[in-house]
C-alpha cells in the first residue's frame, strides 16, 4: 500500500514538474479551445448559418422550450454535456492520444523531440474506434441505465437523484481508468484495438488502487462544477443566462488541467509497468 | 484522400441542407426576439422604482431606447423569417405588445402622454390582429385610458363602445372577460361627462341589449351574474334605484356566482348607501362582506364603509370597534387602511375627541404619508383648530403640511401623488394668504405636467386667483388668454377667451 501510494505520489509530482513546458500543454489547449468553441456555436445556435443544423439538435436533446430565451441556457449544460461526448470520441480521442505520446517524449530527454501530433493524426480513425466502446458504455451509464433503472427523470425523488449522479460519476471514473492506458499502448506498442482494449486491462488489473486514483481525484473538480450549472437557473435569474455558457467554458479549463494531470500520470504509471520504476 | 475529402464535404453539406428544410425558419428569429425583449425587460428592472428613490430621466429615457430598439428590430413585416400566421410571429407580437404596453407606462411617467398615446395606437394598429385576446384587450384598454387621460372622450367612448364587437365576452375556458363586459357602461359614462345625455342614454340602451342577449347565452355563469351587476348599474344611471337593487339581487342568485357574491353585496351596500340613502341596509351588507368573505380583496374597504354608515346611524363607538379590528383583520390593506384613519379621526373630531382624534390624524401622516388621505388631511385639522379659536396652531399645521408637500413632489416627480401633492400645496398657500406664491406655482403646472389634460383648468384657477384674490384683472386676462392660445382646440378656450375680454372691457 505503501508503495503504491509513493508511487502515486511520484506520478503526480512528475506531472506536475512538467507544467511549465507548453508544448505538453498544447493538446490540450487545442481541445479546450473546441470545446469552447463548441460552447460559442451552440449559443450561436439561432444565426441563419447555423440554425439549419443547430436548431434540430437543441431541439432533439432537450425539446422545443429550449429554442426560446432564457430557456436555451437552462438546457445548455445537458445539450453540451452530450455533444461533448461526440467531441470526445472524434477530437478527444487523437488529442489525448498525442498528449500521452508527448509526456512519453518528455521523459525521454535524448530522443528526437517531434512526430508525436502526426503519429497520432495517422493512428486518429483507430483512435476513434478505440475510444468508441468507452463512450458508448459512458453514454449507457450516465444516461440509459438509470432510466432503465429507476424510471424517468422526472419520476425520481432527491436521494435517488442524488444516487443516480454520484452512481454515473463513478462508474465513469472506473470506465475512464480501466481502459485509461490503451491509447498510449495502440500507438506505442501499435497493437490492434481488441489487444489494446485488452491489455489496458491488464495494466489496470495490476495497478487497480493507483489508476483509479489517477482518474478520480483529478476529476472531483467536476462534482463543484456540476452543482453550479445544475443551478443554471439561479445564474440565469441572479447574473444573466450567458453566463451559464461561461460557466461550461469554465468547466472545459477545469477539465483541461484534470485531464492534464490525469495523462500525465497515466503516462508515467504505463513507463513503470512497462519499463519498470527509475524514480 | 482527397476525393475521400470531397465526398465528406459533399455529405455534410447535404445533411445540412437537409436540415435545413426540416428546421422552422423563424425560431432564430423569435429566439432573438426573446433575447432582445429580456434584455429589454431586464435593464428596466434595474431602475430604481421605489417611491422613495424614483428612476431618473436619464435612466427612463435609456430603457425607453432599448424598448424603441426592440419594436425597429423586431417588426411583424414580410421580410421577416416567421410567417405572419405561424407560433413564432404570435410570439414576436406578444413581445412586441408587452414592449408596447411598458413603453407606454414609462411615457405616462415622464408626462409624454401624447407619445404614449400614439405609441399604443400603433400597436393596437399594427400588433393586435395577431395578438391572444387578453394581450389585445390589454393594449386597446391602455390605449381608452390614455385617451381619457388626454381628454379625447369622444373617441374613448367610441372605442369603448365597440369593444364587444371585437372582444367576446367569456374566454375560451367560460370566465368572463370583465373589461369587456363593463366597456359599453364606461362609453355611456364617457358620453355622459361630454354632457352629451341623450347619447349617453342611448348607449345605455345598447348596453342593456347586449347584456341581456348575454344573459340569454348562458343564465347561470359568472358573466351572467357580471351582466346582471351591470343591469343594475344601468338602472342608476337612470335613477331607478328600486330596478338596481332586483338586478343585483338576480345576480346574487346566479348559481355560477359565488366567486363574485362579494362584489355584489358591495355593490348592493353601495346602493343602499348612496342611492337609497339607507345606512342601516347598508352596513349590513358592508358587514356580510367583512363576515363572510374576510378573505375577499374588497373586505377592507368594507370595513370602512361599514363604519362609515354606522356613524351616520349615530353609533360611533359601534363605528370605532369596526374601526379598530381593520389592522388585525387587514394587515395587507394599506389603502383601505389610510381610509379607516381618516375616518376614525373624523368621527373623534366629530364626538369632541380632538386629542385622540389628532393622534390618529398623526398615525395617518406617519404611515401612510403619501396616501390622499394623509395629503388631505392638514385641511380638515387646520379646519378643526380653526373652529377651536386655535389660529395659530391652523397655521403651523399648514405651514408644517406645505414642507411635506414639497417632500413629496420633489420625490414622487410628475406621478399622480406628486401633482396630488402639488395641488395641496397650492390650496394650502392659499389658505395661509400666500396667493402670488400660489397663482406662480398654478401657472407652473402645465409645464411640470406637460400632457395633462387638465392643464387648461389649472390655469382657469390661476386666472380666478390674480382676479378675485390679487386684485389683478390685467393679468387674470393675460393667463385666460393664454389658456385659448396654448389649447386653442380644449372645450374651455372659447370660454376663456371671452372672459379674457370682459376683463379687459370692465
Amino acid at each position: 500500500m505503501t508503495g503504491s501510494f509513493a508511487l502515486l505520489l511520484w506520478a503526480w509530482i512528475e506531472t506536475a514538474r512538467n507544467m511549465g513546458r507548453l508544448r505538453l500543454w498544447s493538446p490540450f489547449l487545442l481541445y479546450f479551445l473546441i470545446q469552447a468553441g463548441a460552447v460559442l456555436l451552440l449559443t450561436r445556435f439561432h444565426e441563419p448559418i447555423l440554425a439549419p443544423v443547430l436548431v434540430p439538435v437543441v431541439r432533439a436533446i432537450a425539446g422545443e422550450p429550449a429554442l426560446h430565451y432564457p430557456l436555451f441556457y437552462l438546457a445548455l449544460p445537458s445539450v453540451f454535456s452530450r455533444l461533448s461526448l461526440g467531441l470526445d470520441l472524434i477530437f478527444g480521442a487523437w488529442l489525448i492520444g498525442a498528449a500521452f505520446l508527448y509526456f512519453r517524449q518528455a521523459d525521454r530527454p535524448t530522443e528526437r523531440v517531434g512526430g508525436s501530433l502526426a503519429t497520432a493524426t495517422r493512428a486518429w480513425p483507430r483512435l476513434i474506434l478505440l475510444r468508441l466502446p468507452v463512450i458508448l458504455l459512458l453514454y449507457g451509464s450516465i444516461y440509459l441505465l438509470p432510466q432503465l433503472v429507476f424510471g424517468r427523470p422526472e419520476e425520481v425523488g432527491g436521494n435517488t437523484v442524488r444516487l443516480i449522479r454520484y452512481g454515473s460519476f463513478l462508474v465513469g471514473v472506473i470506465l475512464e481508468a480501466l481502459f485509461l492506458y490503451a491509447p498510449i499502448v495502440l500507438l506505442v506498442e501499435r497493437r490492434g484495438i481488441l489487444a489494446a482494449l485488452g491489455r489496458s486491462l491488464r495494466i489496470f488489473g495490476r495497478l487497480p488502487g493507483i489508476t483509479l486514483a489517477v482518474v478520480l481525484v483529478p476529476n472531483l473538480v467536476q462534482l463543484p462544477i456540476s452543482f453550479v450549472l445544475r443551478h443554471a437557473e439561479t445564474i440565469v435569474r441572479r447574473l444573466s443566462p450567458e453566463m451559464v455558457a461561461w460557466a461550461l467554458v469554465l468547466a472545459a479549463g477545469a477539465y483541461l488541467v484534470a485531464t492534464f494531470f490525469i495523462v500525465g500520470a497515466g503516462a508515467r504509471l504505463y513507463r513503470v509497468e512497462t519499463e519498470g520504476f527509475e524514480g | 484522400m482527397r476525393a475521400a475529402a470531397s465526398l465528406t464535404t459533399t455529405s455534410i453539406l447535404g445533411i445540412a441542407l437537409l436540415c435545413g428544410a426540416c428546421s422552422d425558419p423563424g425560431t432564430g428569429s423569435v429566439y432573438r426576439a426573446e433575447r432582445d425583449h429580456w434584455n429589454a425587460v431586464r435593464l428596466e428592472g434595474t431602475l430604481r422604482l421605489g417611491p422613495e428613490t424614483p428612476p431618473t430621466e436619464e435612466e427612463t429615457r435609456e430603457v425607453l431606447a432599448a424598448y424603441a430598439a426592440f419594436l425597429e428590430e423586431h417588426r411583424l413585416s414580410p421580410r421577416s423569417e416567421a410567417s405572419p400566421d405561424s407560433a413564432g410571429a404570435r410570439t414576436v407580437g406578444r413581445l412586441r405588445a408587452d414592449v408596447t404596453l411598458r413603453m407606454a407606462r414609462l411615457l405616462r411617467g415622464l408626462g409624454e402622454r401624447d407619445s404614449a398615446r400614439a405609441l399604443l395606437q400603433r400597436g393596437v394598429s399594427a400588433d393586435a390582429p395577431g395578438l391572444d385576446v387578453e394581450l389585445a384587450l390589454r393594449l386597446e384598454l391602455a390605449l381608452i385610458d390614455e385617451l381619457v387621460a388626454a381628454g379625447a372622450y369622444e373617441r374613448a367612448a367610441e372605442r369603448s363602445a365597440d369593444l364587444p364587437t371585437r372582444f367576446p365576452a367569456r374566454s375560451e375556458e367560460g370566465a368572463p372577460i370583465v373589461p369587456v363586459l363593463d366597456a359599453p357602461i364606461q362609453a355611456a359614462d364617457l358620453l355622459a361627462d361630454l354632457e352629451r345625455t341623450e347619447e349617453a342614454m342611448a348607449a345605455l340602451g345598447n348596453a342593456e341589449v347586449y347584456y341581456r342577449s348575454l344573459l340569454a347565452e348562458d343564465p347561470d355563469d359568472e358573466t351572467a351574474a357580471i351582466a346582471w351587476m351591470n343591469l343594475g348599474t344601468i338602472a342608476v344611471r337612470r335613477g331607478d334605484v328600486e330596478a338596481a337593487a332586483e338586478a343585483l339581487e338576480r345576480a346574487r342568485g346566479v348559481p355560477g356566482a359565488e366567486r363574485l357574491q362579494p362584489r355584489i353585496l358591495f355593490v348592493l351596500g353601495t346602493l343602499h348607501q348612496e342611492g337609497r340613502g339607507d345606512p342601516e341596509k347598508a352596513a349590513e351588507q358592508f358587514a356580510q362582506v367583512v363576515q363572510q368573505y374576510p378573505e375577499s380583496e374588497l373586505a377592507g374597504e368594507a370595513r370602512v364603509r361599514w363604519a362609515a354608515n354606522l356613524a351616520d346611524l349615530g353609533r360611533p363607538d359601534s363605528s370605532l370597534g369596526v374601526l379598530d379590528r381593520f389592522d388585525e383583520q387587514h394587515p395587507r390593506d394599506p389603502v383601505n387602511r389610510a381610509r379607516a384613519d381618516l375616518l376614525g379621526a373624523r368621527i373623534l373630531t366629530h364626538e369632541g375627541r380632538w386629542q385622540e382624534a389628532l393622534a390618529r390624524y398623526r398615525k395617518l401622516r406617519v404611515d401612510h404619508p403619501t396616501s390622499p388621505q394623509a395629503i388631505g388631511a392638514p385641511f380638515e385639522v387646520a379646519a378643526e383648530y380653526e373652529r377651536l379659536g386655535e389660529e395659530e396652531a391652523a397655521r403651523s399645521v399648514l405651514e408644517q403640511a406645505l414642507v411635506e408637500y414639497d417632500r413629496i413632489r420633489s420625490a414622487r416627480g410628475a406621478d399622480p401623488r406628486g401633482r396630488m401633492a402639488d395641488e395641496a400645496a397650492v390650496r394650502a398657500l392659499g389658505r395661509l394668504g400666500r396667493w402670488e406664491t400660489a397663482l406662480e406655482r398654478l401657472l407652473s403646472f402645465p409645464d411640470r405636467y406637460p400632457g395633462d389634460a387638465r392643464a387648461p383648468l389649472v390655469l382657469i384657477e390661476a386666472a380666478g386667483i390674480a382676479e378675485n384674490r390679487l386684485d389683478d384683472p390685467e393679468r387674470a386676462a393675460e393667463i385666460l388668454e393664454g389658456v385659448a392660445e396654448r389649447y386653442p382646440n380644449s372645450p374651455i378656450a372659447e370660454r376663456a377667451r371671452s372672459e379674457a375680454e370682459r376683463l379687459r372691457e370692465d
